[in-house]
Formats: structure tokens, sequence, C-alpha cells
């Protein structure tokens, strides 16, 4: 394999170009790419859970564990969803998983969901600008939450209030829009095409790429070139 | 016989090991037992994940052999995924070359929303009113605050960005947080008193 | 017959703008690739707290760091600095580490942590009684919580196929011996607050800049002890440890691609409301 380490940047360019390819148009190309992620993706996936099925499963189940084989019984019986006449030991297994998922997020909902969030800070405290900011953000988890209920009726004082809360949201949601303003940057993508022979890949691609945005612009400007001649 | 292919038993199959953590929770009672439980859930799940794969590539194939549209990149999807996962158990040096020079590569490419991102930027982000102002506002200073040329441009982006980070945005981020969580619980009672039952499939 | 309007300009073709916005990032980000600039950088105080609470650990205490990163991040060197932060305290005062990951999105947070065990400097540290990796386990929020419960049912091997009972660091280890938790977030870090939160202990978190914005709420109500808030915060921490690595590097592009980011949603608006007055006025 010593030879490949040569080739290295080749193919990460290559695969990098091929991938953002679909940006100009869906092709072979990302499409025989994104094919290639879901497979490469897939296995990975699939090796981690047999795995970990055989490591928490089948070893402890061979060995006589008797509730490692009652919960290999029950994913098996999953597998009989295929079966038109047992389709319903399928659900059973989705039951005990719902049962078991919804109690580990419910028990520590409330500590840390709700109750935890329930803390503010001081409005009398020492400091005047803390204090106003602690008044800042009660109102605006007040007006928030008031402007999601919806089953009483707007009057003029909670319309007023969910108005107050829908001005707290913008300015909530536009630091998660923030944060795509300045979380993307393709450098370290490019990074790569840089790197020799990267570079010859990259420059083959945009030759295509400056080939390829010359012949659709004048594909779309000759209709109206004809049309005016 | 009958009774287990009702609804119903499914839905006692729920309620058990629900009420039974919780109530371990609580009280601290049968804590191996508990744990047994929880370890069920996780094996539960990986046996999903094969039920989805395995459901995925019947689709797959299926379509490869009816010669549906692009149907044909199946086949590189099958011989990428047998490949990877022989060389994962039996050739390691196969798995490290695929990791490091197929794999990575697709990881980076396959983020194109770091151009999406900009022509979402480009024609997404026009304001209709003035609470799209406030919101475009909003993004501008807290974005400028995290860059180090703005913030050294001019102190206030830091401080506005900054400030708008940790009030307005605690205030309803801890609102949102409230209601998901009450959310949860509601969800909870509704389960448990059988209106829910998405996990059964409809 | 009806009339097939076309552009009139070439750049007033949607795909084209679509074209030149691509190669104004590209040329942006190649510019700045080919010709870096380095800019000062304050450090702000999460940074600083975060850094402090790792080097808070008791001597000889145990820290669980889930991680949370592809592989991909492997090779932009996002986490080789942090780890090291973590080695360094094994090395210097005996803390003990055990790596872990619930990735929802699959064992390549698994793959991340054995290349960062592959790469980093364990010289005088032992597998197995100064460190552990215990590899991705499949779950997400039943790891954690198995994890909040008994750290010794999470699972019964580690990564390598060692069983639990073997490994020194694990035998007779309960969940309520970790001193701190740590863990990097790709997703919302709900699950983390519920399973981890009521036990008590020193929680740190990682992630980018939006999950930062959305964890305000536990960040104020001191669920959270301290965090890094994004890329900026992996290279104020490279700063403060004195490990420099290609995130910083990549990071300088921030001071180009967000302004440029910044000026596309400010010339869009102008341009749009530009475009609304001719129309009203046509």
């Amino acid at each position: 394999m010593e030879f490949l380490i040569g080739f290295f940047t080749v193919y990460f360019a290559a695969i990098i170009l091929m991938c953002w390819s679909v940006l100009i148009k869906s092709n072979p190309f990302s499409k025989a790419m994104s094919n290639l992620s879901l497979g490469l993706m897939l296995a990975f996936w699939l090796k981690g859970c047999i795995d970990a099925l055989i490591k928490d499963v089948l070893i402890p189940a061979s060995q006589g564990n008797l509730a490692r084989l009652t919960v290999l019984i029950l994913g098996l019986l999953m597998f009989l969803r295929f079966s038109k006449a047992l389709t319903f030991t399928s659900k059973w297994p989705l039951a005990v998983l719902a049962g078991v998922g919804t109690a580990i997020a419910t028990k520590g909902a409330i500590p840390s969901m709700v109750l935890a969030q329930l803390k503010i800070g001081s409005f009398a405290g020492p400091n005047i600008v803390d204090n106003i900011n602690n008044i800042i953000i009660w109102g605006g988890c007040v007006a928030t939450l008031i402007y999601f209920i919806f089953s009483i009726e707007r009057g003029p004082v909670l319309g007023a209030i969910s108005r107050v809360g829908q001005v707290f949201m913008m300015l909530s949601f536009g630091t998660v829009f923030g944060a795509l303003l300045t979380g993307t940057n393709v450098m370290a993508s490019l990074a790569f095409m840089f790197g020799e022979p990267g570079r010859y890949v990259a420059a083959i691609g945009a030759v295509i790429f400056v080939a390829y945005v010359i012949i659709d612009i004048r594909k779309k400007l000759a209709p109206v070139e004809k049309a005016t001649a | 016989m009958s009774f287990l292919k009702e609804k119903e038993f499914a839905i006692i199959l729920f309620v058990i090991p629900l009420l039974f953590l919780l109530f371990n929770y609580y009280t601290g009672i049968e804590n191996a037992a508990a744990s047994e439980l929880i370890g069920w859930g996780s094996i539960l799940w990986n046996f999903s994940m094969l039920i989805g794969t395995y459901t995925m590539f019947k689709y797959l194939a299926t379509n490869l052999v009816q010669r549906k549209k692009d149907s044909e990149y199946s086949i590189i999807l099958f011989v990428s995924f047998f490949s990877y996962l022989y060389c994962m158990y039996a050739y390691p040096a196969g798995y490290d070359f695929i990791l490091s020079s197929l794999q990575t590569p697709l990881g980076f490419g396959l983020l194109v929303s770091q151009f999406t991102t900009y022509t979402l930027l480009f024609r997404g982000a026009r304001t209709r009113n003035w609470l799209g102002v406030l919101l475009l506002i909003s993004a501008i200073f807290y974005a400028l605050s995290m860059i180090p040329i703005a913030t050294r441009t001019w102190v206030g982006f830091q401080i506005i960005g900054t400030w708008i980070n940790n009030v307005p945005n605690a205030g309803v981020m801890r609102a949102i947080t409230i209601g998901m969580g009450v959310g949860l619980v509601a969800t909870l009672v509704r389960e448990l008193t059988g209106k829910e039952t998405h996990y059964l499939g409809g | 017959m009806s009339e097939v309007k076309m552009a009139e300009k070439w750049y007033q073709s949607a795909a084209t703008q679509e074209y030149l916005v691509y190669f104004s990032v590209i040329l942006l980000s190649s510019v700045l690739l080919l010709s870096p600039v380095a800019f000062p950088l304050d450090i702000t105080q999460s940074t600083i707290d975060f850094v402090q609470a790792i080097r808070s650990i008791p001597d000889g205490g145990i820290m669980l760091w889930d991680e949370s990163n592809f592989v991909t991040g492997y090779y932009t060197q996002n986490q080789i600095a942090l780890y090291r932060l973590f080695f360094d305290q094994a090395k210097q005062r005996g803390v003990k580490i055990i790596f872990i990951s619930s990735c929802v999105d699959g064992p390549m947070a698994g793959a991340m942590i054995n290349k960062q065990l592959e790469i980093q400097d364990t010289t005088g540290l032992t597998y197995g009684v100064d460190y552990v990796n215990l590899g991705w386990l499949p779950g997400f929020e039943i790891v954690l919580s198995a994890i909040a419960k008994d750290i010794q049912t999470v699972t019964s091997a580690d990564a390598y196929g060692t069983s639990i009972s073997e490994i020194p660091l694990m035998q007779g280890l309960k969940t309520e011996d970790i001193d701190l938790f740590a863990f990097n977030c790709g997703v919302s870090c709900d699950p983390w607050m519920r399973q981890w939160v009521p036990l008590h202990k020193p929680l740190l978190m990682t992630g980018g800049y939006s999950l930062i914005a959305q964890a305000q709420g536990y960040i104020q109500a001191g669920s959270i002890t301290a965090y890094l808030n994004g890329s900026r915060g992996y290279v104020e921490m490279e700063r403060i440890t004195g490990y420099m690595t290609m995130q910083t590097a990549l990071f300088e592009a921030t001071n180009i691609m967000g302004p440029f980011s910044v000026l596309l949603v400010i010339l869009t608006n102008v341009w749009y409301m530009l475009r609304k007055r001719r129309k009203r006025e046509a």
C-alpha cells in the first residue's frame, strides 16, 4: 500500500471536486460519490452495530445469561415484521425500546429542563447592569412562553406580551443564524487541493467548470439573441 | 392468543419498562435490573439499525431489478458496502486506506453546505418586515462578535453581540427548554394513557 | 404563442449569480490559503474557564470525555490540542481519562478517538491504567443514561475487545467516582443535560456557535460549568495552552469569510429593497 501514499492528494482532490460538482448540476459523478459515501457509511455503521451485538448479546447469551438471551429473542422478533402472519410480534420489541427511551428522556427532563431553568439571578443585587439583564432575561422567558400558549384567546394584554416575545425570539434566532455567517469556510477542503499533485486535479476541474459556465450562459442568451436579431 | 395480537398488549409492554425505570429513578430500588433494562434499550436500538439497513437494501435491490431511474448507482453502494465491511474484518490495511483516502474526502466533499450557505444568504436572507430586520441585525452583531477583525475594528460588536447572546437569547432558550420539558412530561402522560401510540407505527 | 422571458444580461441569470458566489468563496479562501493573515485574538472568559476547569480536576481524579466529532475532523486537527490538554493532566497530575462516544451520527466518532490516541504522546502513561477507550456505543441517550446510572454496565469490553473486568482503571469504578464530565456536541445538548445534570458534577461542553447559543439557558442555570464556543473556542484554547495546530490557520479564514457573509446579507437586502421600490414606482 506504500505506493498509494503518493496518490493521497489526487484522490482527495478528485473526490472533493466530484462531490462539489452537484452545485452546478446533478451529474453521474456526484451521484456516484453520494452512493459511495452512503455505502461506506452504512458499512461503518453496520460494523459498529454487529460488534456491539456480538460483545453485549451473543457472547453473554452463549454463556447462559438469561437476560441477554431474552433481549436476543426480542431483537430477533423485530425481523418478523416481514412475515404477514406474525408481524404483530415485531411491535413488542419496539414497545419495550420506546418505553425505555421515554423513561430515560423523561426522568431527566424535570430537574434539568424545567427546574434548573427556573433559577434566576437577583433583581436587586449590587451590580445594576446584572439586575437589568436578569429582568430582561426573565421578561423574555415569560413573554416567549406566553407566545406559545395558543389555548387562551389573545386579548390586548396577552397580544402585546406575545409581540414582545416575538421580538425576543427574533433576537435569539438571530444568534443561531449568525452562527451560519461565521461557521463556514472551505479552506479545509481547499488545503488538500493546493497540495501536490492535487493542484493539477483542481486546475482541470477549474477549466471544466469555467467552460461549462460559459457554454451555459451562451445557451441561455442564444434564444434572446436570435429573437432580437 | 388473540390478546397478544392486540395493540393493548404492546402498550402494556411499553408501560411496564417505563414505569419500572421511573420507579427505580425515584426510589433507587432494583438498580441492577434497571441497568439491565437500559442495556436492553441499546441492544434493541442496534437491532432496529439492522432492520433499517436490510429494508433499505431490499428497496434499492428492487429498484435495480425493476431498472428504475438512477438505480444503477446502487451498484456502487452495494460494492462499496461489502468491500468496506470485508476490509474492516479481514484486511486492516484496506480499511485504513478506505478511511483515509475515500471516506475522509467524501466527508469533506459532501459538506456542500459550505457553499449552499452562501447562496442561502444571497437568496434567502431577505427581510419583509421589521421582525426580519431585527433577526438580521442580531445575526450580524453576533457573527461579528466572533470575528477577531471585527472586534478589533470596533469593540461594540463584541459587547453588543455577547449581550444579545447572553441576555435575550438566554431568556428565549430558557423558555423553549421549559416548553420542551413540559412537553416531554405531557407526552409521557398521553403515552401512559394510551392516547399516543406512534411507536407502534400508526 | 406565449413569450418566454429570458435573462437580458448574463449576470441576471440565477445560476450565473450562484456561480459568482461560489467563485468568490473559493477565490477568497484561496487567497487566505496562499497568504495567511494572522490576526490578534482576544481570549474570552468562557475559554479560560474551560481550560481552568480541566486543570482543576483533583490530582489522581477521573474525567470522562464523550466524543462526537467525526474522523474528518482529525484531518483539520481540531481535537489534537484538546486531547493534548487532557493527556497533560494525566502526565502531570495523574488524572485518569475515559474516552467514549455516544455519537448519534455513528461510529465515525469512535474512529476519531482511535486516530487521536494513535498520534498523542502518551509517554509514561499506560493504557488501561491511566486512560481507556470504550469506543463508540450505540444508543445515544440510552448510553448517556447508562453512564449516569452505572459506568460498569455501559459495555462489556473496550474498543479493542478487552473485557472491562480486566482493565485496571475500570475495576470497581462507579459513576460517582468520576470527577468531571465533558462532551463534544454535534446536536442539541438536551440529552446530555437530561442525563448528566442530575449527577451534580462539573460538566464541560464544546460545540458549534449555534449549539452554544442554544445552550445558553443551561449555561446560565449553572448546569454547564464551562464551554468552548465553536472553532473560536478551540483556537483560543490553543493560544492558552500553546499547542497551535492547523485549526488556528483555518480560523483565520473567518476574518474574511465572516465579513463577506455579512456583506452578502446586507447587499441582498439593499438590492431587494431597491427592486421593490422600482416595482412600486413602475
